[in-house]
């Protein structure tokens, strides 16, 4: 076993991106339950003694609440195709033309499991997004970007931030209320607590933001005006391209353009900004975190999962078992095989140093 | 950071939640599973050649899949009045037995007689257009594009809806129509036939119906399926026209099987949940 320390945080992004694109690919609910499983699997066993540590399960709040809101969207707004009748509400005969919208009618079994399958999808997902949250320090995501990327990487690291800082918040605020003799439960202590707590988490972003100005980020060094804005230029030009192009990968029915010649476009813009930006700026980094054998490791889990879902979905229609008529979900041999691969790290990646074995609080914060 | 309440209390409370998150769960699962297993059609008998009873209705529905290997054919169905288009449709599969129209998530129709029989495939957009099952209404001996959700479409007596897999079409009113042409003669000659009058226009027939170039066009390739030579034949009882494609309508996979995979899946997640809720117990 190696010696404690934290994984690099790209590793663990990758592993929930990863995973969280088996999600999206998906609806059969036996899949999606496992993803849930193996990813708080893994968090439990291997996330630090940090605030942000604790979000997982405030993200899997957030995914019931998500499926509730589906379901209940489905029994008054949704299709109305014919099924197993549970309940009638009562129908809103609209006008011609509003034909395509219906509001009430007879819920049927098919609509509402379809809606649940749904809602649990994306509860997954947000799940595998709760994971990474809580795996890894996102001031060490920030330091892991290449130097071009630091402007974007600043309002990405704000913006990964803010989940895992309104956590934080909410925990201050309840106790705080608590202290002074208040429920912390209930609707009432719930949005009496909602102000302070984005007010709280935007103050600690910008903060951040400004402490790492502070320290230099985004700082233009030396390079010349041309120079500087042809790669910021370039950097933008790759992340929207690699934006489209991983929308049109997890979504099967995007246009083949939008798929790999549009990730192609957004690589190669962003290492000729890398080129480009990497000559003129000079930047030393303060005990790198290395990328050595548990990294390559923990993001092989997860790309060997997504690979058994590719599989698994050329081969048959086990991933997205039909509603209506109602089946019985098969359960592809292939992708449980996959995703316990993906629970692997919870046993490959290094322990995580407690307080006790750091030499101070904030080696194991920053 | 710690705000420990009195710890024994604190341990009851987080046993209790724990005990009542698994109670939630154990449900949810006995649910489903007792939902998926139990589902049964009810099927009743009627015949479109006798008379039909007060509240009840005939109607023709014919289902074009000859783009997809299957046949054309009409089925005349007594429902109750007041059926939609879809609820028309299920019943069609219930009472030829082919099994009932799957649908995807969003609604739309994907399959009729379990055709196309890949179950991935639903509604296809490529460069030819799109392939999907596109709906046909009787607009006076003429089939007229139903651009409105069948849901809404209440159905009234002697009524003719018409579904045609259509193969890279334009989604649009300019679409082929089925082979076979809604004529009165669909319905079995033993009994009057409905609507010898001018047909009532059914309730929801204010949706915009096809251009007139659309309608032209739509006029002459039922003219021409029609002088074609289609397996139009009257079967026994004047209930089926034309055969129906019996394809592998139930999956002959056995559901027990399936059952087992869950099952193991699901002793796997328990697992998982349970080691990971010791783990934060241990950890705090």
């Amino acid at each position: 076993m190696t010696a404690p320390r934290l994984l690099h945080p790209g590793a663990w992004w990758l592993w929930a991106v990863a995973l969280s694109a088996c999600a999206l690919r998906t609806t059969n609910p036996v899949l999606l339950c496992l993803i849930i499983a193996v990813s708080g699997w893994v968090v439990v066993s291997r996330r630090a003694d940090v605030p942000w540590s604790r979000s997982f399960a405030s993200f899997l709040r957030l995914g019931m609440i998500v499926i509730a809101v589906r379901v209940v969207f489905q029994i008054f707004f949704g299709v109305r195709i014919p099924g197993t009748t549970l309940f009638t509400i009562p129908e809103v005969t609209l006008p011609d033309w509003a034909a395509g919208v219906s509001i009430g009618g007879p819920v049927t079994l098919e609509s509402l499991m379809a809606a649940f399958y749904q809602g649990l999808r994306l509860a997954a997902v947000l799940a595998c997004f709760g994971a990474a949250t809580s795996l890894c320090s996102p001031y060490r995501m920030l330091r892991a970007l290449p130097t071009v990327l630091y402007e974007a990487g600043v309002a990405v690291t704000i913006a990964f931030t803010f989940a895992p800082q309104a956590i934080v918040a909410s925990r201050q605020v309840r106790e705080a209320r608590r202290l002074r003799g208040r429920s912390d439960r209930g609707v009432r202590a719930w949005s009496a607590s909602a102000l302070p707590v984005l007010e709280g988490a935007l103050d600690r972003a910008v903060a951040l933001a400004a402490s790492m100005d502070s320290r230099g980020y985004g700082r233009r060094g030396s390079s010349s005006v041309s120079v500087r804005r042809g790669s910021v230029g370039l950097v933008l030009l790759g992340l929207v391209a690699i934006a489209v192009g991983s929308y049109g990968l997890l979504d099967s029915s995007a246009p083949a353009l939008f798929r790999i010649p549009a990730l192609g476009l957004g690589a190669a813009a962003l290492i000729g900004a890398l080129v480009a930006g990497g000559k003129s700026t000079m930047r030393t980094r303060y005990r790198p975190d290395p990328w050595i054998g548990p990294e390559w490791m923990v993001s092989l889990a997860g790309v060997v999962a997504l690979g058994s879902f590719v599989l698994v979905g050329r081969m048959g229609d086990a991933l997205s078992p039909s509603t209506n008529p109602l089946e019985v979900p098969a359960v592809p041999f292939v992708a449980v095989v996959g995703l316990l691969i993906a629970a692997l790290p919870a046993w490959l990646a290094p322990h995580p140093p407690t307080l006790a074995s750091a030499s101070s609080p904030l080696a194991v914060a920053a | 950071m710690n705000h420990q309440l009195p710890s024994i209390a604190s341990k009851r409370l987080r046993r209790t939640r724990a005990l009542r998150a698994v109670a939630v769960v154990l449900l949810g699962v006995v649910v489903t599973a007792s939902v998926l297993v139990g589902l049964t059609d009810p099927a009743s008998a009627s015949s479109c050649s006798g008379p039909i009873s007060e509240g009840e209705i005939r109607v023709v529905l014919v289902v074009d899949s000859s783009d997809l290997g299957g046949s054309s054919s009409a089925t005349c169905l007594v429902v109750p009045a007041g059926t939609n288009g879809l609820q028309l449709l299920a019943r069609r599969g219930t009472e030829l037995g082919t099994g009932s129209p799957r649908y995807g998530s969003s609604g739309l129709l994907c399959a009729i007689d379990n055709l196309p029989a890949d179950k991935r495939v639903c509604g296809e957009q490529n460069s030819d257009g799109f392939s999907y099952w596109a709906y046909f209404f009787d607009n006076g001996g003429n089939w007229a594009y139903g651009s409105n959700n069948p849901f809404s479409k209440r159905l009234t007596d002697g009524a003719i809806e018409g579904w045609r897999f259509v193969v890279g079409g334009c989604g649009c009113g300019l679409d082929p129509s089925p082979r076979i042409g809604p004529s009165r003669s669909l319905f079995p000659a033993l009994a009057p036939a409905p609507g010898l009058a001018p047909l009532p226009e059914p309730p929801s027939a204010s949706v915009p119906i096809p251009q007139s170039s659309g309608g032209a066009n739509l006029e002459q390739q039922v003219g021409a399926a029609e002088t074609g030579s289609l397996p139009v034949t009257t079967a026994v009882e004047g209930v089926v026209v034309g055969e129906v494609a019996l394809a592998s309508s139930n999956s002959t996979e056995s559901s027990a099987g399936r059952w087992v995979g869950i099952a193991v899946v699901f002793v796997l997640i328990g697992v998982m949940a349970g080691g990971a809720w010791v783990q934060t117990r241990r950890s705090r």
